[in-house]
């Protein structure tokens, strides 16, 4: 591949073709794709213009990262491409109380982000223990659950608006930050860049979002941001099955109670607080008090789903694993170098949504499904998020194993997701299943999505085979 | 063979045609029958004159795969074709004769509520009273836009806009729509979201890319990318009787105010108060409703005849108390209405807020009313309280007459904010019409100052004699999703038989367009049809080429009417014409 084009499109040194540094980028812990012919390291959006406007004249494929430690296996890639790495674009554009509302560049780390806002008292949306150099921005940009359902309007939340340079090379603003004013010139005038639709009639950040790097790269985006609680506990309900534990949490969802709100079984809870004794399903619910009467607050709250967990036939438990609430509040959402996940050494992941009341189906059907690819059903690790106000439950089943078993692992998940698939189990983001599992059947879907790229990636230089491959339909 | 205006009248074969596919009884090209479709309000400012085009044929599918035919036949025949949900405006209209109109009112069902993950899949008649009666009886509500109740549920999450006075906890249409149901402007029909894989309709986004973001952003498409024949939206949580009970008839209602639940209207000192207000109750999650109405709308929905409304409004008082904000809490228990109330009140205590109206009344509230009530009359000044003491002394007798209570005015406002029925009353009976302006999506600081920019333009456009005199400020809206957004705009009220106002209106609009870009005080809702799109698309990343981008993508022969979504050819024109320092005509 020429590359001389490349690194007169970003600043220098900004070009890395050294084998030791692209294999990073392929195949990873084991994920089996190929590595990239080179990576750029775009500073700005200028310079990732300069990089999709060489790759459209050269026709080469780019494949925006965001996390320094990518994911093994995050897309489906097939060789000579370039990755456009943005974690060198890292800066807290702005955060700010009055709006609760923050601007990010794509290498901002969860990590880096909470130690930001804190200081004006406010905190992020995280997904369940994301790992440490994990981009806040790529998570939202990939749907990935987060915690507090009530705080998620919107399956799309907490992303708001987005700076975007298309496929076709153009650079682009979505939401209100697309204008009119620069966003100086809107701070002016008190705006923060908080609604998300937009501009005009088409809310692009909705193509970008879930596109795996296929509509655009974004440059920075603005996110929702909740307040900082002056008083938060975690409320703990252990039960024999997930059914009393789902029906809590609708009625906690109707009386819009509650911060945080999740579901795991022991197996996840033994993973993630390192010691034994989980019970069978364990609900866990923050409740907090912010600026206002926080105590009170607290307390109206507590009282509420207390009578909600009393109604059920289930109580409060003190601790679960042996470990109490605060702590394992602390471990939901503090980034980790090691993934819990990886307590046996390797894990594969399966995940969909669906609805509460659906899931203790779709898990019965899952663990049938790896049941019969010879792996113990009852070594799945099992995460319910609500989402959407408890509207939506991404489900999420971890197959937890030792390296040498790969490969039966993989059979097992495979079958575990057919099954899920088969029972209703909704892909939403593609990759939580093995590939085309969405998509398969969709003809006029993948039709439809591929003239929508056409729109704005003519050319097909962005990621263009992330969401499913060429032979899907 | 084709009608005055060009367009080609609609051959027998093919009308025939179309009736086969609706049935006789369902299809018309009665001219009586054919008007109805262009008598349209607002047609005075958008076209200039009070008829849309005529269509051609109204033809009433009963299901999508008879909206389907329609569409491939139209697309065979080049025909232009437009849907209509439940016809409240111009824009269901074209500026043109001789189009394709489907009117939607036989698809009329609520297919399903799902209680438990709090979602209603509705079809295109379903209007918002309709499915708010039904979502009450399983506790639930749906977000209803201000339009009124009695407007598409469907037609606002898919193709309009979205904004309602209950906002602040009902969100905002385009964010509650889940998953949808289209006829495309080929012919083929997609169900986008979950239903597909599941069954149901959870989700409105994936698998990947949400094709949400296609069909609508801040605005929708106004019928110009197809048909949408089912759709799903967010319901939420209602904690209010199975049925709200409502005495006496139109417009005199009452009812009952349910336990734990309040209205209030708070006066304010000035602007900046109102704005720290709205963002610490946005943040605070304790309002069913956050709004600002105007004074006049507001005593217009309070009175029973304009000839009331005007002796009120005459002696000035009223116009002076403006900086208002209006509350609805609907706890769910004593505790956590304690909990809301007095959250409430300690904002207010910071923001010097006081209640002028409350349906909770006790000491704090009497003490505020007199606190409140005389802040205003040192607004108005001595001379304008005297001229306003007798008319308003009069109108509290005649409702203590009347077996009035002195909550009154709170159950009124409650009703308003909870039902939407108010609308027509609040905003036509002035002038006979109305038009709007400003109005961005944004925080609520800058949606206060749209609201001080817009009063400063009307007063101007008052002055001279073009728009009634409402008092200038006649600021609409509130909160959106606890207060991560707003929006508030500027109404204007005219005589739509008076030729001065109908010719003059749109000038108020231009006015207000022309401050939203220079001032930057973001993208107004005015921002619908080419030539809005040529003022504001130079100044917001030329997005037109964009929205055109899809518009050609997907609908090729641009048949689905596109007046009010977007023309790239039509668009460029009017920015040449801008560039080159000319004033476009802002009119379709
Ligand atoms: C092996 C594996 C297991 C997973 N397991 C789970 C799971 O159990 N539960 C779950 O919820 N999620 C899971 N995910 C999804 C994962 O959490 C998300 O993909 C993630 O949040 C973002 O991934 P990343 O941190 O690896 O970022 P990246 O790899 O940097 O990015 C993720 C995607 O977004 C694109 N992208 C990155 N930055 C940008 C940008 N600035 N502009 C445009 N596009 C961009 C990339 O091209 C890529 O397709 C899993 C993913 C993998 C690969
Ligand atoms: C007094 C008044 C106040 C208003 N206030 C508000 C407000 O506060 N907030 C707000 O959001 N809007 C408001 N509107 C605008 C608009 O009327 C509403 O959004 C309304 O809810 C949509 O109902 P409608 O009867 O206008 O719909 P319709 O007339 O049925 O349609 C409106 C538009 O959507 C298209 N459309 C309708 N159904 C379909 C379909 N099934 N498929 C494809 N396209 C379709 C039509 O072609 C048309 O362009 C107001 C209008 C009036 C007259």
């Amino acid at each position: 591949m020429e590359l001389e084009g490349l690194s007169k499109a970003v600043s220098s040194g900004s070009v890395e073709t050294r084998p030791e540094i692209l294999e990073g980028y392929g195949a990873g812990n084991g994920g089996g794709n190929a590595a990239p012919a080179a990576v750029a390291f775009p500073q700005d959006a200028v310079e990732v213009r300069s990089v999709v406007a060489w790759a459209n004249d050269r026709k080469v494929k780019l494949i925006p990262v965001s996390s320094g430690r990518p994911h093994a296996g995050s897309n489906p890639r097939g060789e000579g491409f370039v990755a456009v790495d943005l974690s060198r674009m890292n800066r807290v554009v702005r955060k700010e109380r009055r709006n609760r509302v923050a601007i990010i560049e794509p290498g901002v780390t969860f990590d880096q982000l909470q130690a930001e806002l804190s200081k004006v008292g406010l905190r992020a949306m995280t997904p369940l223990v994301p790992r440490s150099g994990k981009s806040v921005l790529a998570a939202y940009l990939d749907r990935t659950p987060t915690l507090v359902p009530r705080a998620q309007w919107d399956l799309s939340d907490p992303l708001l608006c987005t700076e975007v340079v298309m496929g076709s090379g153009e650079l682009f603003r979505t939401g209100c930050a697309a204008g009119p004013g620069t966003l100086e010139e809107q701070w002016a005038t008190g705006q923060a860049q908080k609604n998300p639709m937009g501009p005009s009639a088409f809310d692009f950040f909705r193509l970008v979002q879930g596109s795996r790097g296929s509509m655009g790269i974004v440059t920075w985006a603005s996110f929702k941001c909740e307040l900082l609680p002056r008083a938060h506990e975690l409320l703990m309900v252990a039960a024999e099955s997930l059914e009393p534990l789902a029906e809590v949490v609708y009625q906690v969802a109707r009386a819009r109670l509650g911060e945080e709100c999740l579901l795991l079984d022991g197996n996840a809870l033994e993973a993630l607080t390192g010691s034994d004794g989980g019970p069978s399903y364990a609900l866990l619910l923050g409740v907090a008090g912010f600026d206002y009467r926080p105590d009170q607050r607290v307390s109206y709250q507590r009282k509420g789903i207390e009578r909600i967990v009393q109604g059920e036939g289930l109580r409060l438990s003190r601790s679960l694993c042996r470990t109490g609430g605060r702590r394992i509040l602390e471990l939901l959402s503090t980034p980790a170098d090691v993934s819990w996940k990886d307590s046996a050494g390797s894990h594969l992941d399966v995940y969909f949504l669906t609805t509460l009341d659906r899931a203790p189906s779709l898990l019965r059907a899952m663990r049938a499904g790896a049941a019969s690819a010879g792996f113990d059903p009852y070594s799945i690790a099992v995460y319910v998020q609500p989402q959407v106000g408890g509207r939506v439950a991404h489900l999420e089943a971890t197959l937890m194993f030792s390296p040498d078993d790969r490969p039966a692992a993989e059979a097992a998940a495979a079958a575990a997701a057919a099954a899920a698939a088969e029972n209703g189990a909704y892909f939403s983001r593609p990759a939580g299943g093995p590939p085309d599992i969405a998509y398969r059947d969709r003809p006029l879907l993948v039709r439809t999505l591929r003239r929508a790229k056409k729109v704005f990636d003519p050319e097909g230089v962005l990621n263009p085979d992330a969401l499913f491959s060429r032979e899907v339909v | 063979m084709t009608t005055t205006t060009g367009t080609p009248i609609l051959r027998d074969e093919v009308y025939a045609e179309l009736a086969g596919i609706v049935g006789e009884e369902n299809a018309t090209r009665e001219p009586a029958i054919l008007d109805t479709y262009a008598f349209q309000y607002i047609a005075e400012i958008v076209v200039g004159d009070s008829y849309m085009g005529r269509p051609g044929v109204v033809v009433l599918p009963g299901s999508a795969e008879e909206v389907q035919a329609i569409v491939r036949l139209c697309n065979r025949e080049g025909l232009k074709y437009k849907a209509v949900s439940t016809g409240w405006g111009a824009y269901g209209a074209a500026p043109e004769d001789g189009l394709v109109q489907l009117d939607l009112r036989r698809m009329n069902r609520i297919v399903e509520i799902d209680t438990r993950n709090m979602y209603a899949v509705v079809e295109p008649y379903v209007v918002g009273t309709t499915l708010q009666a039904e979502a009450m009886k399983v506790g639930l509500n749906t977000h209803i836009v201000g339009a009124g109740a009695n407007t598409s549920v469907l037609a606002s999450a898919t193709s309009v806009m979205g904004q309602g006075t209950t906002g602040v906890s009902t969100g905002f249409s385009n964010r509650n729509l889940l998953g949808f149901e289209w006829v495309m402007p080929d012919g083929e029909l997609l169900r986008v979201g979950s239903f597909e894989d599941s069954g149901e309709w959870f989700t409105g986004d994936g698998p990947g890319p949400s094709l949400r973001g296609l069909i609508r952003g801040f605005a929708g498409a106004f019928g110009g990318l197809g048909v949408f024949t089912k759709c799903a939206v967010k319901l939420y949580p209602w904690y209010g009787p199975a049925r709200l009970e409502l005495r006496g008839v139109s417009p005199d209602y009452d009812l009952d105010i349910p336990e734990n639940h309040a209205a209030y209207i708070i006066d304010f000192p000035g602007w900046e108060e109102m704005k720290d207000f709205g963002n610490m109750v946005g943040e605070a999650e304790i309002a069913f409703s956050m709004c600002h109405n105007a004074p006049a709308p507001a005593i217009a929905s309070m009175t029973d005849s304009n000839l009331s409304f005007y002796e009120l409004w005459k002696g000035g008082l009223f116009a002076n108390m403006k900086h208002t904000l209006e509350v609805v809490i609907t706890a769910r228990d004593a505790e956590e209405f304690a909990y809301q109330e007095g959250v409430l009140r300690d904002i207010e205590k910071r923001c010097r807020g006081r209640e002028i109206v409350s349906s909770h009344y006790d000491l704090h509230y009497f003490a505020d009313l007199v606190l409140g009530l005389a802040r205003g009359m040192r607004k108005a000044g001595l001379r304008t309280t005297a001229r306003s003491a007798l008319p308003i002394l009069r109108f509290v007798l005649e409702a203590l007459r009347k077996g009035r209570t002195p909550d009154a005015f709170a159950k009124t406002l409650y009703l308003a904010l909870v039902k939407q029925n108010l609308q027509a009353r609040g905003i036509f009976r002035f002038g006979g019409s109305f038009w709007t302006s400003m109005g961005a999506l944004t925080s609520w600081d800058c949606c206060i100052e749209n609201a001080k920019e817009g009063e400063r333009i009307k007063r101007s456009w008052i002055e001279k004699g073009v728009l009634m005199d409402d008092g200038a400020e006649n600021a609409w809206g509130g909160l959106y999703e606890s207060g991560c957004y707003g929006h508030l705009e500027e109404l204007a009220v005219y005589d739509q038989s008076d030729p001065v106002c109908k010719e003059g209106g749109i000038g108020f609009v231009v006015d207000t367009v022309k401050a939203t870009i220079e001032k930057h005080l973001a993208f107004s809702l005015n921002a619908v049809g080419d030539p809005m799109h040529a003022a504001y698309s130079p100044h917001v990343f030329y997005y037109h080429r964009h929205l055109a981008g899809i518009k050609e993508e997907f609908d090729p022969g641009a048949l689905s009417d596109a007046t009010f979504y977007i023309d790239r050819e039509g668009t460029e024109e009017f920015i040449r014409a801008l560039e080159a320092g000319e004033e476009i005509d802002m009119r379709l």
